[in-house]
């Protein structure tokens, strides 16, 4: 047996499917849908990128061009920060169109982010997002099925693969021939993926690892519906019900047993909704006492304790202004209790992630969405990483007004404000100082850690493949025993 | 074939009892065809699924609700336990809204994953507290909701295509065909009867499980039929275009290729393309804009004089121009009136967002007629109030409570009226009526 055979066998099996105009019908429709998604993706990612650069620009000239300013008017002015999208966006969005693309910044509060894309889409999406990855996550192994179900059964049916026998084919050679033929069509419909992440990889705007693992771990999963066509084919008895069988599976792991993950998921690890917890939040603040009234009874130790580090008697005897030490603690203690909620949130979603992944096991699109976005950087790791970089960066800059408050004005002024217009104006600060501020950047997890967060999945999506050619060897008898 | 032997005795009988005999043993045969049992079951046990999922979801929000409403009206009272002064107490109290699920929602989800139907509002500007999203885990929403509107929109085509591509072409492919069509007689209707039967079956794995959650979630029945006939026109319509499909002349794999083909086009392309169009022609309106537009004009007061605020103010609203005028650098009527003109100053904007979320929501309904799907999800969206329509009616319904909670504290602010915690028991409730 020669690797000519195998050429011819792969040759045959594709002008079979011109004949039928099956393979031709299902991949210009396939490839149609592949270019125009990839187009689609590359031109709104790129669009996007620019309209959040050009979002942060404008909020970064708005905070800098505010006049002279009591400072808590700037912590209340508060600051937006956009989120840029990872590069590998562009092939795989991953949660992205369901999380805001911007956070408003503001002293007291941890604000979520506004403004999903999925809200504003209405019901033509529905289906998921359109994206090179959703293509061949969901739309390519139908058209694998499409054009490979009556691959074995045909031959058998048509009495064709004894004739192949007797010419002394061994049927692995058949199976070879053609799971090589339909892999081919796998690899093609993959080609507009490559390309794009090559040119990432070419540009320099991605490591080369996280884009190999997202093609890779895509080839890997078109590879195992290649596997599961063929074995259906060769076990079913026609070709419809190899057909319904294959459709069938289709709808059981791609389109079923997501959202069942996803309902488990939900239902093993409760999270409150968001309305809930901004309510527990609030009361939670109040026992804290109000950073605006100095005079507020929660924070009389603190003045003690201030008052025996300066060595004096009354608040009106310190170097700094009272008032805005006051705003600084009360704005440390209500951070304290906000992240302990939040981190509590990101937790339970995080587990909810945890029990999703763990259906990898019964769907390897599970396995390959997850193995894909994280690698990518658009999964709720990074999503958390988002929001934990705004918060981080919401603190320290409400900090640093909150110092200023405490170190450029005097208590005297900033008690009179409200009554007199002449301590009124004394209490604005240069606007110099909102310049100061540094600016806000973010950037994917390094890729390093993407990389290591996928293989466990990738590890998963192998073990499936092994255990599909580990059922192809079982069915390779059943092709000869006709 | 010892299925013909039948066959011959009854399809030539043109009575009505005829059609029903040939009904049955239609019925019968399809009962035998492993594969059609597959499809059938496979979609049997997805609509369940889906119905029972819609109801968990129905109950959780119902209680989401709820409890809510418990936490809004404790948290209230504990915030306004210290407060006495008017403006202190506008500034304190939070109030709680909410747009309830209908009971036919269990079977269209639609905009309420991802639109708030719970917020809470407080006298400060609106438009600063209107655009506040409630979120879920974006891993989970990622996947979509799974409910009946989708099995329907989505998958039930797919069952058609398999149950209907080779109602032909198997016979002809298994040599039967001449044989087949003379015995029959009426060749018509033993291929009505066939086709009917299959049809008929995806029909019943649907609607069964959709009657038997209509009735555990107590939906009126005018509305449960209204959405069983949506259903049926959904079915109906993607029969009418496989039903040809499966008397062209091709092979099996051919015909069921195109019927895929056509189900990628009409429920992923045309809609996909559809956004495309509407994104161009329609221009979005960003809700960061507004959210933006209205915190420069709330923090721009600070700055003003407090005079030119109060005239803008008093041009809304003449009834308080003759008020006592602002002199300290703070006062809780120029505060609270400073936070009106900021919604007046982002409410040409907002209009527009809201004006171009309907007008988006038209063209879709203007793509339903190029879609089965986007038909069928829209018609069971409409009927369970989960639609765009119903979240912009929610939008209504929170500014019209918003406004009335204006109505009620402007007169104590500008009236200089003494503080009377007496006078809180009557704040304005948000109506619970449906929209």
């Amino acid at each position: 047996m020669s690797v000519d055979t195998l050429t011819l066998l792969v040759r045959g099996t594709w002008l079979e499917w011109r004949r039928d105009r099956v393979a031709f019908g299902a991949m210009a429709l396939l490839s149609l849908l592949l270019v125009t998604t990839a187009i689609v993706q590359f031109d709104e990612a790129r669009r996007e990128a620019a309209h959040r650069a050009e979002h942060q620009a404008e909020a970064d000239a708005a905070f800098e061009a505010q006049p002279d300013r009591h400072p808590h008017r700037m912590v209340h002015y508060g600051h937006y920060v956009f989120r840029t999208p990872a590069p590998l966006a562009v092939l795989d969005p991953g949660i992205d169109p369901y999380t805001g693309r911007s956070i408003f910044l503001e002293g007291h509060r941890r604000n979520t982010e506004t403004f999903a894309q999925a809200g504003e889409t209405s019901l033509l999406g529905r289906f998921g997002s359109f994206s090179p990855a959703f293509v061949v996550q969901t739309l390519v192994p139908l058209a694998l099925i499409l054009v490979g179900a009556g691959s074995i059964v045909g031959e058998r049916v048509r009495g064709t693969a004894l004739v192949l026998f007797a010419q002394g084919l061994a049927p692995g050679r058949l199976f070879l021939g053609k799971a090589a033929a339909l892999f081919l069509l796998a690899m093609a419909a993959l080609l507009p993926m490559v390309l794009v992440g090559a040119l990432l990889v070419m540009r320099g705007q991605e490591a080369w690892a996280p884009v190999a693992l997202v093609l890779g771990g895509h080839l890997l999963y078109l590879l195992l519906w290649v596997i599961c066509i063929l074995v259906v084919s060769a076990v079913a008895g026609s070709m419809r019900t190899a057909l319904s069988a294959l459709l069938v599976c289709w709808a059981l792991l791609v389109v079923l047993a997501p959202r069942l993950a996803a309902e488990a998921a939900a239902a093993a690890v409760p999270v409150p909704p968001r309305t809930h917890v901004d309510i527990e939040v609030a009361q939670a603040l109040r026992t804290l006492g109000d950073s605006h009234d100095a005079a507020d009874r929660n924070f009389d130790d603190f003045r003690q304790q201030v008052l025996a580090q300066y060595g004096v008697a009354r608040i009106e005897d310190l170097p700094v202004n009272f008032r805005g030490l006051v705003a600084e603690r009360g704005e440390a203690q209500g951070a304290e209790v906000m992240n302990r909620f939040a981190s509590e949130r990101q937790w339970r979603e995080r587990e909810q992630a945890r029990v999703l992944h763990r259906f990898a096991w019964l769907s390897p699109l599970l396995a390959v969405r997850h193995l894909s976005m994280a690698a990518a950087g658009t999964d709720l790791v990074n999503h958390h990483r988002f929001v934990d970089a705004a918060e981080a960066y919401r603190f320290d800059f409400v900090q640093r007004l909150n110092r200023l408050h405490a170190e450029a004005l005097t208590l005297a002024d900033d008690l009179a404000r409200s009554r007199d217009a002449q301590a009124e104006q004394r209490t604005r600060i240069s606007a110099e100082n909102w310049a100061r501020m540094p600016d806000f950047s973010f950037e994917v997890a390094p890729a390093v850690e993407r990389v290591r967060a996928s293989l466990p999945l990738a590890g998963v999506l192998f073990l499936w493949t092994l255990a599909a050619t580990a059922l192809l060897a079982l069915v390779r008898r059943r092709v000869v025993g006709l | 074939m010892s299925t013909l032997v039948p066959l011959s005795a009854t399809v030539r009988d043109h009575s009505p009892a005829g059609l029903w005999a040939a009904l049955v043993r239609e019925a019968s045969f399809l009962a035998r065809d492993r594969a059609a049992l597959l499809v059938l079951g496979t979609l049997c046990l997805l609509a369940t699924t889906s119905v029972s999922l819609g109801l968990i979801e129905l109950a959780r929000q119902d209680a989401a609700i709820e409890r809510f409403r418990s936490l809004d009206a404790a948290d209230r009272r504990a915030a306004l336990e210290g407060v006495n002064d008017w403006g202190d107490a506008a500034y304190a109290a939070f109030h709680a809204t909410w747009q309830s699920p209908s009971p036919l929602s269990f079977a269209a989800l639609g905009q309420r994953d991802v639109s708030p139907y719970m917020l809470r509002v407080r006298m400060l500007a609106l438009e600063g507290q209107i655009h506040e999203a409630d979120t879920g885990n974006p891993e989970l929403a990622l996947t979509g909701r799974f409910d009946l509107a989708f099995v329907v929109a989505f998958l039930a085509p797919i069952a058609l295509v398999l149950l209907l591509h080779d109602v032909v072409s198997h016979e002809r492919e298994s040599g039967r065909m001449t044989l087949l069509v003379a015995t029959a007689g009426d060749a018509r209707r033993l291929w009505a009867s066939r086709f009917l039967v299959r049809i008929a079956a995806v029909t019943a794995v649907i609607l069964l499980p959709f009657g038997c959650a209509a009735m555990a979630a107590s939906v009126p029945p005018g509305a449960a039929l209204l959405a069983a006939g949506a259903i049926l026109a959904s079915i109906a319509a993607w029969s009418l275009l496989l039903v040809p499909l499966a008397f062209r002349p091709w092979a099996s794999t051919v015909i069921a290729t195109a019927g895929v083909g056509l189900w990628v086009l009409l429920a992923l392309l045309v809609p996909l393309a559809g956004r495309a169009l509407v994104d161009a022609s329609v221009p979005r309106v960003e809700g960061s804009d507004i959210a933006l537009l209205q915190r420069e004009a709330v923090n721009d007061a600070w700055d003003l004089p407090k005079s030119v605020t109060m005239e803008r103010f008093f041009e809304s609203h003449p009834q308080w121009a003759r008020t006592r005028p602002i002199d300290a650098p703070f006062d809780w009527r120029w505060y609270y009136a400073f936070q009106q003109v900021g919604d007046e100053a982002a409410a040409a904007l907002s209009q527009r967002y809201r004006a171009s979320i309907a007008a988006r929501d038209r063209w879709a309904g203007v793509l339903a007629w190029f879609s089965p799907s986007v038909a069928v999800q829209r018609a069971l969206q409409h009927l369970a109030n989960t639609d765009v329509a119903a979240t912009l009616r929610y939008d209504a319904r929170i500014r019209a409570y918003h406004a009335s909670l204006r109505r009620f504290w402007y007169p104590l602010l500008f009236e200089e009226q003494l503080f009377d915690r007496g006078q809180l028991d009557r704040l304005p409730e948000f109506a619970t009526g449906v929209d």
